[in-house]
């Protein structure tokens, strides 16, 4: 396989990440990665094929699996890279990310604020990479379920709001507020970033219609179970036909679904 | 700022913080940020999660007031975005140099002049050499040889402290210091 077969190959995988196609990118990361067996562990287009991977992996669920790429590209970037390169730090964030949804949330946090640290010690102000640090380990309060949950999402917006990570951070905040049982702010804030994220990213993409799913929860907890049917049958429709009836995305929608028909039950 | 160590004091110089960040006080609201972090309590007092979630809802106020200094440093700057990095400062704000090639037209002055030095006293000592007598000239030689290459070396030693106490007079606020030379919170 030639240099511009797997170039090709990358290309299309990225392609498919971005649309949300994660089945489609997964194959193509996995016959990249075949290309490559014989690299080095730090050669740079190996480490980047197993992190963008892992983001795959991350889109479909298959969490332990991405940690392991995750492991291996942070090992190679720190080796040839050093701890404090923008990429070694990315990857780190991504590993706490992976671990803190295997419910390993002490080792998350301790990974997630480290990648803060040296992004704040060795990236500039405005490098994107350490906002994604700060993100990290504001998803790890939030889904772990911290006291103060609610004001660091909110700290995160404000903190992001000039970064290609604002529309994650208020996604973030719409969950916050949800779980701490402030559903008004969370619909407000909600109802302002849908616009944003369909802009950003389509109104098919998996971000987008797990927000919208947000939304019809915020709107279940705060006793408007028909708004919040309707929401949630429309994202579920959107993504029945966008991404397919087995998609994480789908799976996780009809759930939601499912749980607002059930009644006033607590769904998170 | 200095205050005592509990969790009241924190969130009350976050507030503070973030009084001035909605005032567009930059400076000021990143410093109650780093007193707050400063007032976090570490003795055991917390639970590790609650004092990490702490931490994290301080650096992300003080990264706020950063950003926010920053963007005003650089409106301030007409565009420019090698300011500063408030709070990490790996350059010091400060007006821009009117003239740019001053410091290599400086260098290579030096340069030039060591050079002419050199080769003058080189002369200097050449002549010397030639009007000696034949019996004395290769001791001569040897003690001039080894002068020259004494001054040489003193020039390049004298160069080298030249240009680090250069770099060394360039200014930094405390902020700047603390932030770089703490204990990286």
């Amino acid at each position: 396989m030639t240099g511009l077969a797997l170039e090709t190959m990358r290309e299309r995988a990225d392609d498919a990440r971005n649309r949300g196609l994660f089945d489609e990118a997964d194959e193509l990361y996995a016959s990249a990665l075949d290309v490559l067996a014989g690299s080095p562990e730090t050669d740079e287009v190996l480490c980047q094929v197993l992190y963008e991977r892992a983001l795959v992996l991350y889109g479909l669920g298959r969490f332990a699996e991405g940690e392991g790429c995750l492991r291996r590209a942070l090992t190679g970037r720190e080796k040839a890279l050093g701890a404090g390169a923008a990429e070694t730090i990315e990857t780190l964030a991504r590993l706490a990310e992976a671990i803190g949804e295997q419910g390993r949330w002490v080792e998350a946090r301790a990974l997630a604020h480290e990648a803060a640290r040296l992004g704040r010690a060795s990236l500039g102000i405005d490098h994107v990479v350490r906002a994604g640090a700060l993100m990290a380990s504001t998803w790890v309060a939030v889904s772990s379920g911290g006291r103060h949950a609610d004001e660091v999402a909110r700290a995160t917006v404000a903190a992001l709001e000039d970064t290609p990570y604002a529309g994650s951070a208020r996604n973030l905040l719409v969950r916050a507020l949800r779980e701490s049982g402030q559903f008004e702010e969370a619909e407000r804030v909600a109802r302002e970033a849908l616009p944003l994220r369909e802009a950003e990213l389509g109104p098919d993409h998996p971000h987008t219609l797990l927000l919208r799913g947000d939304l019809a929860l915020t709107l279940h907890g705060a006793g408007r179970p028909d708004e919040a049917l309707a929401v949630a049958g429309e994202a579920l429709d959107v993504s029945e036909r966008a991404l397919g009836s087995q998609a994480p995305c789908t799976v996780r929608l009809r759930h939601v679904q499912e749980a607002i028909a059930a009644g006033p039950a607590d769904v998170r | 700022m200095t205050t005592t160590r509990s969790v009241d004091g924190f969130l009350a110089l976050l507030d503070l913080s973030d009084g001035y960040r909605v005032a567009g006080q930059w400076p000021e609201a990143f410093e109650a940020a780093q007193a707050a972090l400063d007032a976090l309590p570490s003795d055991g007092s917390l639970t590790a999660e609650e004092h990490d979630e702490l931490l994290l809802l301080g650096w992300l106020k003080r990264e706020n007031a950063s950003a926010g200094w920053y963007g005003s440093l650089r409106d301030g700057g007409e565009g420019r975005t090698d300011l500063v990095d408030p709070g990490r400062g790996a350059v010091a704000a400060k007006p821009a140099d009117p003239d740019p090639l001053r410091r290599f037209r400086l260098g290579a002055v030096a340069v030039a002049t060591m050079c002419c030095v050199t080769v003058s006293t080189s002369l200097v000592m050449l002549v010397i050499v030639l009007g000696a007598p034949a019996g004395q000239r290769v001791t001569l030689a040897g003690w001039g040889a080894g002068l020259l290459g004494c001054f040489v070396a003193a020039q390049i030693l004298s160069l080298w402290w030249w240009k680090r106490l250069a770099r060394a007079s360039g200014t930094e606020s405390p902020v700047v210091r603390a932030c770089t030379e703490g204990d990286g919170r």
